[in-house]
């Protein structure tokens, strides 16, 4: 086995703002032999998507087709696919190792993760399955100035598109190497080639179709692995708490908070990232316009929050029961010192659960759902960042909205295969790169930038364009710059002895900042143009309120 | 928060969404102070326990920390639990309030503003 140094560390990207506490944790990386369980598994995965592309593709003739899937998404399937872009491998890998390291935090954290969704569901679903048509900057430019507030809103998309991109790849690229021995460049490649195939010909009805065989295979693999778990604790919960407890180094320790204590504004400044910025990403955003209303919309969001909500419940236990299983047999540790480095970092920790329990060819099948997870969340992100430039940029900036739909669809087969290429040689560019701080990047843009600017659209009727743009560009700007200053850059990638920011997170920050620049500009705008977008904000109401069962209005 | 809670209370006080058109709405009204009123109360509900949790854990950890009675687990378990699942129950009672309650008052409010 070859080992390679910080290998792990661009996982922990994926692995999104856990990372902050686990990035203490690596000790080494590694590549597996080739696994040719998982690898057959993986291509049976990849042939399969293929079919449904070809599928997709005979259906896919509109634009309607290429961004919405023509809206004919169920709402079980939407929550399906919405869950399958939230749970990615690295949140089963990240959080998993963070249990099994920090116990209850780490429970903490998932709640984190988790308590976006009600809000989403109870105060923008609806509103913006009604108010959108192909990507959120519908919804912004619905009473603003075109020009101003979609270029900001497609800029915002583009930003938070291209961090998470480059951060999926890398991570994808590691991955794979140590899951199938396959090369990072292959891999990287094969990711890059894979989701181009699926958005280019299928559209959102084949990244959407990758996305639900995904979650329904993670759902299922994660079922298997938990009922395993049980079944080696005689089915008793109690038991597999108390041996963790016996064993762990914390002892008793790991069922209590712990180590978020020792910075209470960070986790503050986490919490508020993840729930806002989840709200402001343009790939699940686009989710909600694939279905055919309002009450689908919602049925959509319910049916997410549990599969997600019961995903991270049988995270809790891969964590806890790892404690005892494989924390004490040192097979899955270097050298065998148990208490060292796990084999393959600490983010192994479920791969090496499932390979203990379930054998090497429950590892084989685990190993190609996680690959299947992470090609489903890099294809969301290029079909979101393609609908950008093609919807935003070209037909409603650059041609008024008078674009052949032909020539739409042509400059988003074109912006494709450019983002694509774009991710696989950035992908290439960062290897061995640690670029956690793009995660925390890109969720920081999409907090303090998209979804104030989003928000206040649909919520607050003072706001006018001049408004969005400054505010949106103050938030983009400050979420950046304290990003470069907090430890994650200015530290661990720059090299200085001390951060200037002390928090890895910005939102705590930067987005109160973006409401209240947005807010105050807004209110002292007094233009011609304010008021007539301020007079527009009840028609916009009623059509949130109302959706498609309202007739066409001419205000827009 | 504070800038959204901000946002909140003018969302929901200010008449900006219930504003006549010509003439008196008055299903379209109901229904928009319906809706706003239930979101808010849940969204308020969901914030109040998460940052209320979130308070506890960073000055108060020892309360999470009591064991239950005989089981291995201390009561930050149930709690954290009890919260998952209050949370994706209050997301199955809007939907319940919104496909028994808003959706018929919507199709009226439709018809009304169409008129």
């Amino acid at each position: 086995m070859r080992l390679e140094k910080k290998c792990l560390a661009p996982l922990l990207a994926l692995a999104a703002p856990v990372t902050s506490w686990s990035m203490g944790n690596i000790a080494g990386g590694g590549k597996s032999p080739l696994n040719p369980v998982a690898i057959s598994m993986f291509l049976l995965f990849v042939v399969i998507s293929l079919i449904i592309t070809r599928w997709a593709s005979r259906r896919t003739k509109s634009t309607e087709d290429f961004y919405t899937a023509g809206g004919g998404i169920s709402g079980v399937q939407n929550g399906l696919a919405i869950a399958g872009d939230y749970m990615s491998a690295a949140t089963l890998l990240g959080l998993s190792s963070l249990i099994f390291t920090t116990g209850y935090d780490g429970i903490i954290y998932s709640l984190g993760f988790f308590v976006g969704w009600p809000l989403i569901l109870f105060l923008m679903a609806e509103r913006l399955r009604n108010l959108g048509r192909f990507t959120f900057a519908d919804i912004v430019a619905y009473r603003l100035d075109e020009t101003r507030a979609r270029a900001l809103s497609a800029f915002g998309s583009l930003c938070v598109i291209s961090l998470y991109l480059i951060a999926q790849m890398v991570g994808a690229g590691q991955l794979i190497e140590m899951l199938f021995g396959l090369d990072y460049k292959f891999a990287v490649i094969l990711v890059g080639l894979m989701m181009m195939l699926y958005v280019m010909f299928g559209g959102m009805m084949a990244t959407t179709w990758v996305q639900i065989i995904k979650a329904a295979l993670l759902l299922a693999a994660g079922t298997w692995l938990a009922f395993l778990v049980l079944r080696h604790f005689n089915f008793n919960v109690s038991a597999v708490i108390s041996d963790a407890v016996a064993v762990h180094k914390a002892g008793p320790r790991i069922l209590s908070p712990g180590s978020l204590l020792a910075d209470p504004i960070s986790a503050l400044s986490l919490s508020l990232g993840l729930m806002c910025g989840t709200a402001g990403l343009p790939h699940i955003l686009m989710r909600f316009f694939t279905v055919k209303d309002a009450k689908q919309a919602r049925n959509s969001v319910v049916f997410a929050t549990g599969f997600i909500g019961y995903f991270f419940m049988i995270i809790a236990l891969f964590g806890f029961a790892a404690v005892s299983i494989v924390g004490t047999s040192s097979e899955f540790y270097r050298d065998g010192k148990v208490g060292g480095a796990l084999i393959g970092g600490n983010n192994m920790v479920a791969m090496h659960l499932s390979s203990a329990l379930g054998g090497s060819w429950f590892l084989g099948f685990f190993s190609a759902v996680a690959f299947a997870t992470i090609l489903a969340v890099v294809s969301g992100l290029a079909l979101a960042g393609a609908s950008s430039i093609a919807h935003d940029i070209y037909a409603r900036l650059l041609k008024k909205g008078a674009a052949p739909e032909q020539q739409e669809i042509r400059v988003l087969r074109v912006a494709t295969v450019v983002l694509c290429l774009f991710a696989v040689c950035l992908g290439l560019a960062f290897k061995g790169q640690n670029v956690t701080f793009l995660v925390g990047l890109a969720f920081g843009v999409a907090a303090s930038s998209n979804f104030p600017v989003l928000f206040l659209s649909m919520y607050w009727k003072p706001l006018t364009s001049r408004g969005a743009l400054i505010g949106g560009l103050f938030g983009l700007i400050s979420a950046v710059a304290l990003v470069i200053l907090s430890p994650s850059v200015w530290v661990q990638v720059l090299g200085y002895p001390k951060a200037i920011f002390p928090y890895d997170q910005p939102a705590l920050f930067s987005m109160p900042l973006a409401f209240l620049v947005t807010m105050c500009v807004s209110i002292l705008d007094k233009s011609a143009q304010a008021v007539a977008e301020r007079s527009r904000f009840d028609e916009q109401c009623r059509r949130a309120e109302l959706g498609e069962s309202l007739p066409t209005n001419a205000t827009q | 928060m504070e800038t959204i809670m901000n946002g909140d209370a003018t969302a929901t006080e200010s008449p900006s969404c219930s504003t006549p058109l010509i003439e008196v709405q008055g299903y379209y009204q109901k229904l928009t102070a319906a809706r706003a009123r239930m979101s808010w109360t849940l969204s308020a509900i969901v914030l109040i326990i998460y940052y209320g949790f979130t308070y506890v854990v960073a000055f108060r950890p020892g309360w999470l920390s009591v064991r239950l009675g005989s089981y291995p687990v201390t009561i930050g378990f149930p709690i954290v639990g009890g919260m998952f699942l209050l949370f994706w129950l209050l997301t199955a009672w809007y939907i319940y309030y919104a496909n028994t309650y808003l959706d018929p008052l919507s199709k009226l409010a439709a018809a009304e503003v169409a008129r």
